[in-house]
């Protein structure tokens, strides 16, 4: 009852802030860690279409359960990685030279949503692409020609 | 390392009637969480209650979670723990999770004027 006050009276009267923050950014910015993520989202998707389903098996139960939360992971790890580089790494002179900066990013976090909620190949290889996007968006903004490439 | 893994594995008690009472009478003032460094113990968003007037008798021991102006941004409250005391009284902080904490790593070590109050408890 107390308890359901007090969460009442702190939707209403929210509390000061106090940060318990980190405001050293230490500068190191890869595009590829959302890349090895997005491959593992690609990959867990394409396990799961070829998995052949088994109903009440348990060892078939115990695989298909893996690689949804391997998929559900490796695509949140992606969002994860893309929202940092969208927040903290592009400033506003970036979107200067990309103006399609924020909707680009826009649509990639959402297709790892996407990518999470169904089972869908296609939008895996969007994602991809997405990645790709950012990739040489990342690399054009130092001025250095980094190839794309995948792991698998 | 280890001694911070032990602070952290000292979980931050829940507020007691007696605390809301306190809070209540303004004894402690209430805060909310904001960004990681502070996991495991403090959870983003969480609340916590801290009593301002907790060193004006003793001074701080090592492990306890106190709420300091940042020494570069006087209008920005931080919270961490703090891990030793040196002998002229100045403290050094550090986050439980000290990969995504600024501390007294960067900052180096803060005067006790610094400190805002004593992390007391969860809230509620």
């Amino acid at each position: 009852m107390l308890k359901q006050i007090i969460s009442k009276f702190q939707n209403h009267f929210p509390a000061a802030t106090v940060s318990a923050h980190c405001d050293g950014p230490c500068g190191v910015y890869d595009p590829s860690s959302a890349r090895i993520a997005a491959e593992a989202v690609v990959s867990m998707t394409k396990k799961l279409l070829d998995l052949e389903a088994k109903p009440g098996d348990p060892a078939y139960e115990n695989t298909f359960a893996r690689y949804v939360a391997i998929k559900e992971e490796q695509a949140q790890i992606t969002k994860d990685e893309l929202l940092i580089l969208w927040t903290d790494y592009f400033k506003p002179q970036h979107l200067e030279q990309f103006p399609d900066l924020h909707d680009t990013f826009w649509k990639a976090t959402k297709l790892c949503s996407a990518c999470k909620v169904e089972v869908n190949a296609q939008h895996t290889q969007e994602l991809m692409a997405a990645v790709e996007k950012v990739h040489k968006m990342f690399w054009a903004t130092k001025n250095r020609d980094v190839s794309w490439y995948t792991a698998s | 390392m280890f001694i911070l893994r032990l602070m952290c594995s000292m979980s931050l008690p829940h507020a007691t009637a007696i605390d809301i009472c306190l809070w209540l009478l303004r004894h402690y003032r209430r805060f909310r969480i904001q960004g990681n460094s502070m996991l495991p113990t403090l959870l983003p968003d969480q609340e916590v209650l801290i009593n301002p007037r907790a060193y004006r008798q003793s001074p701080p021991s090592p492990g306890e979670i106190v709420v300091v102006r940042h020494p570069q941004q006087p209008e920005l409250l931080i919270v961490k723990r703090i891990l030793f005391l040196e002998s002229d009284g100045r403290c050094y902080l550090q986050g439980d999770n000290a990969i995504a904490s600024t501390d007294s790593r960067q900052f180096g070590l803060l005067p006790l004027s610094q400190i805002a109050g004593k992390v007391h408890c969860r809230f509620p």
